[in-house]
This record gives structure tokens, sequence and C-alpha cells, in this order.
């Protein structure tokens, strides 16, 4: 069966490798291995919520992912429908090849134009405050700025390349849908609502459950390169976290528990929105 | 039929919309070509903007004569094209079986799967997996780890999910056999999607970083992610270093190199995709029908 | 466990065949490509190599694998930086046969990682990081080298008998020492530019206390000192290493000594915020300072003669492109001169020196002839192989200049056959091939750049070196001791307290540099403060004699 080389790919690279995940509950060291190092219970676990930043980490973490996602999330889709209208071949070919671009910058280059456009001493959107109100205003050093900075710019840096998928949905609609509605005089707008988008619904399902597998999982380029100081009580996050304590030393026990942790949560959200999403026909399995 | 007004105004406000939306993001590129473009003098002072100022190439001159940057673009080719094959075949081979409905255990074998997207066992391991295939060191650990994206295949078994089950019927009674069906009736449908995919799992391995660093100690082999990651690095690390350093390589920041590095890494990107949008165009043939 | 084991041969052997099928199913698909790669291995291996005779020579030679940074920056035409000139060169002439396993600089710890985790680390590592050695040594991969050094090294012995230090620094916790390493004269590293055009122009002299670089400050910012009618210059930077030359300035370093205990100074950390934040408060430096986080805004700022006081560096000639042309080529008539840190409470303090004597190659536990590895050390400590390789062959690659000193023959030339052979000098005692070595004797005094930057870096060995200046820490970052894993994460989470100092900077009389201290001690106290507090003082107190202090950087100062 066609099935069988694909079973096999996952358990050779995907299942077997994961008995590394037990040295979360080890202490790990080169000499034992991982098969061999000491066991040490839940100490890492302990070592990790113990400290008083902990919470205040996870609930960053969740908050900014879950903030991104859905803030993000109606954008691709927007895009998405929006060159679905546009009729203009080339218009359409220019846009969408330009709005998909950002998603080459590295997170860099992205927080170097936040900067630029948001600095307080020079930049272009302070400036134009500025000369509204008379007062600058510190747009990166203030929390809810800061976080509106944070998400804008990941769906500036996103959002074209995501539509692709929804492009790829746009394609398999039935034309006929679309030549009924008409007939039957609805409005663009109509036929938006009632053609378009139910007929990517399975997509959209699709990526909404998937994105909740990433929940945990704020991109580290993205916080550190936007972070400052005066934000980091919302701004550290796990990824920010395990990345300084790397940096103090190679603690495999302690990120593995970590990134244990993150997978846990992670497959919780995933079961709950798979669970949603069956009840209106959606679900993954 | 002339479109109302209200349609007119709808469509003026969807093309100002996307014009918008295409302009914010060709300025930072029109920037970063500028700065790659520019003396060093006016890079490091800031003056750049949105134009070049003294404008040269020297940036990649040294790109190409200093670097290994040419070789390294072959082995991103060759690695990108190959690795989109391998994956587009397993992709299709592990996303067709779970559409279908008589196959016993494919709600298992979708959770199964969704859960190695979650879990994983970290690098070490991985990298004992490769070891112990004595893939280390070929393009082997790069394309087997990641041939299937979990992600990819979903979005494939959804599209395949949608052909309507009346086409699988009528081929049934012609007498069309699994791998027929699937060659002849499910590929052709999905040409949109397998396009995206192939796009995703292109930009996947063109841009591969960590790993061809962790997997691949050739630096022969490099790709071009990992030069121009090196490069930039290694401008920087320069001053660190208690070095010799010869002026005559130092006519460019770091920030040039990072920027005349970007442009090249973005480029056969942005002429590959236009090739590939023509996939997506049958969207707009509904439009046509509709206006 | 047992289980785990077995399931792990199972898998073996069955993932034999799969491979085997897997390739199968996929080799119709590479034959056509497969041309291509080997392309580029045929590319690599037919860099230029030495006939039959240097050969056969070598294979009587022991074989040693040996890690080496791998920085991209290898010319197509000279190889790759594990097969290329310098390393034939060194199997040439060299005790052994040495074969190089590339590390990429950026992932280096990473790698070096997944190297040691799998069996495959090579037998002589080189790595800049301490902590990483410090780990290896914890697990008991790198051996004790002592007897090593006795029985088989000539040159490295030699070294160590002059430089007794070197012991000092690579000696670990159980008496043994374990590292190899390379000595430097101590110089200037960091260095306080101030532009001495706008203090003559302002009439200013040159500030020797807090209180008068504020004045500076101030007047540079306010008094339109580059004389454009507008009120865009900055007195001085915030970010990057200036704002670190201004905590130095209190001696605010983290650990300092009180009554001859190690101790943690917050006494000095609210000195040095308190200042920043009048800078900030008087609207003398840039808003926006947090958001460049590595200073690379300021060094624009600087470069286009907008700053008027700045941290740069003068240790290398790659420093005059970065630091002084630039700012020439804007503003001609700008005038740069390097001053001390101005005396605080505190004392005077050099802004910033380099390690001179730096740890950075060490053998594996498992290294299946140490003999040979130690062989390959000593080679590449001995001045002959370290001048080599810095300069490559006299006449062909460097002549002799007018001070006796190899310099590059041509520039183009130099730089392809050997700037990016740095990495091989990771043993090469520099001190010992002074006065040829350091910045001093690179830079060209017929150049008028150059010479403007050589007295720049006098001025600054004077800066950080002279009569009644000390140094902040008691000892180079890299010889402070490595953390065990428990204390590394408390320190980590107590890293916060730069957060709320900065906060203090910028929030004006919302939140003061006193909040920020109170808070800084709640989170130390709650997070464990007072362990990492007791395993410092502990440290000095058990091994301030046996430690590499400042006193012996000092000792590596050389009076020209």
């Amino acid at each position: 069966m066609m099935f069988a080389p694909v079973i096999i790919f996952f358990i050779i690279f995907k299942y077997v490798p994961m008995y590394g995940a037990i040295i979360a509950f080890k202490k790990y060291n080169f000499t034992d291995g991982i098969l061999h190092s000491p066991w040490v219970g839940l100490d890492n676990f302990k070592l990790l919520f113990s400290t008083p930043t902990t919470i205040q980490i996870i609930r960053n973490t969740l908050a900014l992912s879950l903030l991104s996602i859905v803030a993000g999330f109606p954008f691709p889709i927007l895009l998405a429908v929006l060159l679905n209208e546009v009729r203009r071949m080339w218009f359409k070919k220019i846009v969408q090849t330009l709005v998909y671009l950002p998603h080459f910058f590295s997170w860099v280059i992205v927080s170097g134009i936040v900067v630029t456009i948001f600095s307080q001493q020079n930049g272009v959107v302070s400036g134009l405050w500025e000369s509204l109100t008379g007062r600058s205003y510190p747009f990166l050093y203030r929390e809810g700025s800061w976080l509106a900075i944070f998400v804008g710019s990941g769906i500036w840096k996103e959002a074209g390349f995501s539509a692709i998928i929804y492009l790829a949905a746009l394609t398999s609609i039935e034309p006929s849908l679309y030549e009924a509605s008409s007939m039957d005089g609805a409005s663009r707008w109509k036929q938006l609502w009632h053609v378009t988008l139910p007929g990517i619904r399975t997509t959209i399902a699709l990526m909404f459950i998937l994105s909740m597998g990433r929940v945990m999982e704020v991109g580290f380029d993205q916080v550190y390169m936007l972070q400052n100081s005066t934000v980091s009580d919302i701004s550290e996050v796990i990824s920010t976290y395990i990345y300084k304590i790397g940096l103090m030393g190679a603690q495999f026990s302690l990120t593995t528990a970590i990134g244990l942790f993150e997978s846990l949560v992670g497959l919780i959200l995933v079961l709950g929105a798979n669970a949603i999403a069956r009840k209106y026909g959606n679900g993954l399995w | 039929m002339k479109p109302s007004l209200g349609e007119r105004i709808y469509l003026i406000g969807v093309y100002m919309v996307l014009t918008v939306a295409a302009l914010m993001c060709l300025l930072p590129l029109v920037h970063i070509v500028s700065v790659s473009t520019s003396s060093l003098q006016a890079v490091a002072s800031g003056r750049v903007t949105l134009f070049p100022i003294d404008a040269s190439l020297e940036a990649y001159r040294q790109l190409i004569d200093g670097t290994p940057i040419v070789r390294a673009m072959w082995n991103s080719a060759y690695i990108t094209v190959a690795g989109i094959l391998f994956s587009m075949t397993f992709t299709v081979l592990a996303a067709y079986p779970l559409t279908r409905s008589y196959f016993i255990g494919r709600r298992m074998y979708t959770f199964a799967i969704v859960f190695t997207m979650l879990f994983g066992g970290g690098l070490i391991p991985t990298y004992m997996t490769i070891r112990s295939l004595e893939l280390i060191n070929t393009y082997w650990s790069l394309w087997l780890p990641g041939l299937v994206s979990v992600f990819n295949m979903l979005v494939l078994r959804t599209s395949i999910e949608n052909i309507p089950s009346e086409i699988d019927e009528a081929s049934r009674i012609d007498g069309c056999g699994e791998w027929r069906y699937l060659l002849r009736i499910v590929l052709p449908l999905s040409m949109p999607v397998l396009a995206t995919l192939a796009l995703f799992y292109g930009v996947g391995y063109w841009n591969s970083f960590f790993n061809v660093l962790m997997f691949i100690n050739d630096p022969a082999k490099f790709n071009m992610a990992v030069l121009v990651q090196q490069m930039i690095q290694s401008q920087t690390m320069l001053s660190q270093l208690n070095a010799l350093g010869s002026s005559e390589q130092l006519q460019l920041s770091p920030e040039m190199v990072n920027a005349a590095a970007v442009v090249v890494m973005v480029l056969p990107m942005l002429v590959v995709y236009p090739l590939l949008q023509k996939y997506f165009v049958k969207g707009v043939m509904i439009g046509a029908v509709k206006g | 466990m047992k289980k785990g084991t077995e399931s792990m041969k199972t898998w073996k052997i069955r993932t034999g065949t799969v491979v085997a099928c897997m390739l199968a199913s996929a080799a119709i698909l590479v034959a056509a490509c497969s041309n291509n790669a080997g392309n580029g291995n045929s590319n690599a291996s037919s860099a230029p190599s030495k006939d039959g005779g240097a050969a056969s020579e070598q294979a009587a030679k022991p074989k040693i694998s040996v890690s080496i940074y791998d920085r991209g920056n290898v010319p197509q035409e000279m190889g790759t930086i594990g097969n290329n000139r310098w390393t034939q060169w060194l199997n040439d002439n060299g005790p052994v046969e040495a074969q190089y396993v590339p590390i990429p600089r950026g992932e280096s710890v990473q790698k070096l990682n997944l190297l040691f985790a799998s069996n495959d680390a090579p037998d002589v590592v080189a790595e800049f990081d301490t902590s990483f050695r410090h780990q290896l040594y914890q697990q008991k991969q790198i051996l004790a080298v002592d007897e090593l050094v006795d029985q088989y090294s000539v040159s490295y012995k030699q070294l160590m008998e002059k430089y007794p230090e070197m012991k000092k620094a690579a000696t670990k916790p159980d008496g043994k020492m374990y590292e190899f390493g390379r000595v430097q004269q101590l110089m200037g590293f960091q260095a306080l530019f101030i532009r001495n055009d706008w203090l003559k122009k302002l009439n200013l002299s040159v500030p020797e206390t807090p209180e008068e670089l504020f004045e500076v400050v101030k007047a540079f910012t306010e008094n339109d000192p580059d004389g454009n009618g507008q009120k865009d210059t900055f007195g001085i930077a915030l970010s990057g290493e200036t704002g670190g030359a201004i905590n130095t300035m209190f001696r605010d370093v983290d650990w300092v000594l009180k009554d001859g205990k190690l101790v943690r100074g917050w006494e000095q950390k609210n000195a040095a915020n308190a200042f920043k934040k009048r800078l900030y408060d008087a609207g003398l430096v840039d808003k926006d300072f947090l958001a460049d986080t590595n200073g690379q805004k300021a060094q624009q700022d600087w470069n286009s003669g907008k700053i008027g006081i700045f941290v740069g560096r003068t240790i290398d000639p790659v420093n005059l492109t970065t630091f002084y042309e630039p700012l020439k080529n804007n503003v001609p008539d700008a005038e740069v001169i390097a001053i001390k840190l101005p005396r605080s409470e505190y004392g005077r303090f050099a802004i910033g020196v380099n390690n001179p004597v730096q740890m950075t190659t060490v053998i594996n536990a498992k290294a299946k002839n140490p003999e040979a590895a130690m062989k390959y050390i000593d080679l590449m400590a001995s001045t002959e192989v370290g001048e080599m390789l810095r300069y490559g062959q006299e006449g062909a690659d460097s002549v002799r200049g007018s001070n006796g000193c190899l310099k590059p023959k041509d520039p183009a030339h130099f730089t392809k056959e050997l700037s990016w052979a740095l990495d091989f000098q990771l043993l090469m005692s520099q001190i010992e091939l002074e006065p040829c070595a350091g910045i001093l004797s690179q830079l060209d005094p017929a150049n008028p750049l150059e010479k403007d930057f050589l007295e720049l870096v006098k001025q600054n060995l004077e800066a950080n070196l002279g009569e009644g200046v000390e140094y902040a820490p008691i000892t180079h970052g890299e010889h402070m001791p490595t953390l065990p894993d428990e204390l590394s994460v408390i320190r980590t989470n107590v890293s916060k307290v730069a957060d709320f100092y900065n906060k203090a900077i910028v929030s004006g009389p919302a939140y003061t540099v006193e909040q920020a201290y109170a808070e800084a001690m709640d989170l130390w106290n709650k997070s464990g403060g007072e362990q990492l507090e007791s395993f410092y003082s502990d440290w000095y107190d058990n091994n301030k004699d046996t430690a590499f202090l400042a006193k012996d950087m000092w000792k590596f100062v050389i009076k020209s």
C-alpha cells in the first residue's frame, strides 16, 4: 500500500527520536548519554516552575501568541478574498508578489524598519503624532502600543505568504455557484459571504486548528529583535527565556523540559480546537 | 451588465486597500536594495533612505568574487529542486490514503501524524538517528528528516477531500484503479494546492539553515542561507578578533553585505513566484464569468 | 532503560532496509542531479596539493582530528577552511597529520555539543566560549594536560615558563591544567572618544569628573557645536559600549570588592543609573537608545558627526574603518581624542582592555593519541608557525617594512591568501611577535588617517593603562568562575534587574532609580540571589591567591 513508506518515515524520523524527550526527567550529561544519564524525576520542572518569573513568562507567551493568532488570522483570508475580487491580471499578479515579499525579510531587517517608523526621536509616525498632538509619544516603550506594533509587524510580514493557501483554496470553488448567485441578483458583497467564504471553510478550520498547536512557540526572533527593557514585563516569552538560559551554558535537560511543557499545552489546545471543529464537521480526525 | 454604483465603490475600495498593502511591502525592499548599492560612507552615516547614494555594485562584486556564493547557489538550487520532488512525492503518498473512506485507522494515523508536529525528541536524538543511518554530511540528512511537513500534508488532504465524490464514483465505474485515479484525476484537480505546497517546500529548502549547519560538515556543500549568515557574522566578528585586517575587505559594512545578501536570497523567490501564480489564476476566471 | 536500547537496535536493522527502499525510489529522481554534487566535491579536493613525495611522508605521521571555525570567508579558489594552503602546509611541516573538522562559527557551541553527544568530537577542540569549555571539564570530556605538556611539549612548555600566568588561567578547580591558550600584550580595547574640535569651539576642557562630563554633554547638545544652526546633536551615546562605559565609570560591574570580600555592587549600580537618568531627563541623549540594542544607531550618529562622546575601539586596524574613517569623510574638520574615564566617587577606571591570557583550546578525553594532539598544539604555539600563519611566506606574501616588521606585500593578494586564516592562530601568542604584531606596528604613519588613528591608539593606551587607572572588575570576564547549572538559572532570572533600571532611566518622575532598586532587590531576594552572592564570595575567598585576577592582567603591559 502506498501509505507504508509514509509510516516508516514517521517512525524513523519522528517517533524514534522522541526517546530524547526523556532527558527532561534526567540530569543529562555527555558521558552517560541520553539513555544512561541519571533520573531526577520532576526536578527540572520544579526548578522551572519555582522561579517567580516563570508564571509571568508563560502568561506572556500565551498572551502574545493568542493575540497574534486572533488578530492575525483574518488578514491572510481578507487579502486572498480581496485579490480574488480583482479582475485585472497584471494588478493581481503584482500585488500578490509584493505582499509575499516581507516573508523573506529576517526579523533583524523588520525591526530596523519598525524603529525607523516608530522611534521617539525621529520616527515617521512619532513625527506625525507630534504635529497632531504637540507631544511626542513613546510608541516603542508603552506596553499597549508596543503590543500593537508587535502584532502588526507579524501581520505585515506573514499575511501575504499565508494568503497563498487561501488563494489556492479559492480556486476550487465551483464557478457555477457564482453564476447561480449572480442570477439570483446577489451583490458582490453577498457573494463574498455566501459563496466565497463558505467555499474555503475547511481550509480556514484547518489553519485554525494547526495554529493552536503553535500557541506556545512565539517566534524567538520576532520577540528578541523587537523587545526592549521597558516592555520586558510583557515581552519576555519562553523562547527568549530559553535563549538566555542557553547563553549561560547548555542546559539540555532544562530546555527539553520546557519544550515538553510547550508541546503539552499545544496538544491540549489542538485537541480542543479539533473537538470544536468536529462539531461543525470540519475536524481533522 | 454595467456594475452598479455600490459595486464600483466596493471595487475601488478593494483596489485601494491592495495598493496600499503592496506599497507597504515594496518600500522596505527598495530601501534594502539602495543600502546594498550605496557607498559605505553614505550607509554608515544613515543617509540612505529610498534611493542609492554614490551607487556602486561593490557589495555584489565582493559577494561573487570574494566568497563561494556561486557554488553555494548551485547547492541551494540542487537541495531545493530535489527536496521538492521527494517531499511532494511523499506528501501525496501520505495525504491521499488519508482521504479514502475505506482506509481503516485513518483517524488514528492522522492524529499520530499531527502528534509529531507537537512533540519532538530534540536535536541530539535526531542527529543520532541520521548518524546511525550514515547520512551525516550528505544532503539526505536535509531531505529525509523533513520529508513530509505535517502542515502541508493536511492542506493537501483537505483539498483532496473537497473533490466532489461524484467524480470518484464516476471514475470507479470507468474501471479506474487507485493509482490511475490518483494520477489522472486527483493530482490534476489539485494543481493549485500542489503548486502552493511546492512553493512552501521550496522556500523551506531554499532557506534551510540550521539543519545544514548541524548535519553537513563539508563547507563545500553549504547552501546560500548558511553562507550568507556566516558572512554577516564574520564581518562583525572581524573587529572582535584580534587580527590583521586588510582595509581592502572593509569597504563594506556588515549592514551592506547583509542587504546585498538579502537581495541575492530573495531574488530567486521573486522570479519563481510569478511563474507559479498561473495556478492560482483560476480564481480570476470566476470573476470574469461574473462580470 | 533496557527496553530503550533494545528498541534502538531493532530500529537500526529496520532502517537499513527502509532507507534502501526510500533511496531506490528516489534514485531515479536524483540521477540527473548527482553529477552536480560530484562536481562540488571534486572542487573541494582539487585545491592545490603537494606532490607525491610529501604525501608518502605524511602516511607515517600520526593522524588526529582538529576543530576549526568556519566563517564562510574562504575564497573559492583557496579551497575550504578544512583543506587549503595552510592546512597542507601544517601537515607537511608538522609532526602530525591533522584532519580538520569545520565548526560553523555562529553555531559553534551547538555543533560541538552534538559532536560530543555522539562521540564524534575532534581530538583537539578550539572554542572561545569559556563556559562551554568549563562544561566539558565538568562532564569529564576533556583531558588534564599537565603530564602531556611535561613529556611532549617544547615550545608550549617554554611559553608557560616565561608566562606562568598561563598555567593559572588554565587550571580548573581540581588543580589540574586543562586548557591551552595564547598570550597577548595588554592593550586598550575600548576607547572613550571625544570631539576635541567641539571642546575647543565651546571653550570647554576635557571632563575629569562625572559632573564635568554632564556639563560637557549638555553644552554639546544645546550649544550647537557643529555650527549648523540646528539643535541636532547629542552630547553622548547611551546605547552599546558607551552605556557600558558609564557603568564602568561608577564601577557598576556587578561584583565588587568591599573590605576584602566580593559582593554585589548595588550602590554603584544605583549611582550609574542615576547619572544616566539625569542625562536622559535633561534631553541630552537619544530618546531611543533602548531600541538601539547593539549600538549601531549611535555609531551611525558618531560617524555622521552628531554625537560628541562615544566609545569605540582601538584594538585592531579594522577599528580605523569603523570608528574614524567615516567620521573624517563626513566631517573633514572633526578632531578626535581618546580620553580617560572621568574619576567618580568610586575611583578612576580603565574603559576596557583585552584579555591578555586567553584560553582557547582543549584536548578531547576520548582522543586516541593524546601525544599527537599535544604535538599539534605545540606546533601551533611555536613562534615560527605563528609568524607563518599570520604573515605567510616572507617574500611571496609579505615583506619587511621600514620598522623591521613583516607586512603584506600586496593587500589584495594578502586578503585572498591569508586574511581568512585567523582561526589557525588561536594558539599563537602574539606577545612573542611584538613589537611586530599589535596594532601599533600595523598602522602606517605615512598615511594621514592611519597616523591620526595611531595617535588615538597611543592616547587610549594611556587612558586605560596609565598611572592611577584601575581595572573596575576583579578580572576579565573570561576569567570569572563559571556558575553551576542551578545558579546559572538564577542568574538568568535576575538578569531582569537591568530592565528595571532601564525603565527608570526613561520614565521620568513616574518611576525612579530608587523604585527600580526596590523592585530589583525584591526580585533578587525572591529568585535566590543570595545563593549567587555566597557563590562568588566563597569563590573569591578560596581562590584569590590562585585565580587569574586584574593584577595578573597588568603584568602584560609592555612599556614602549
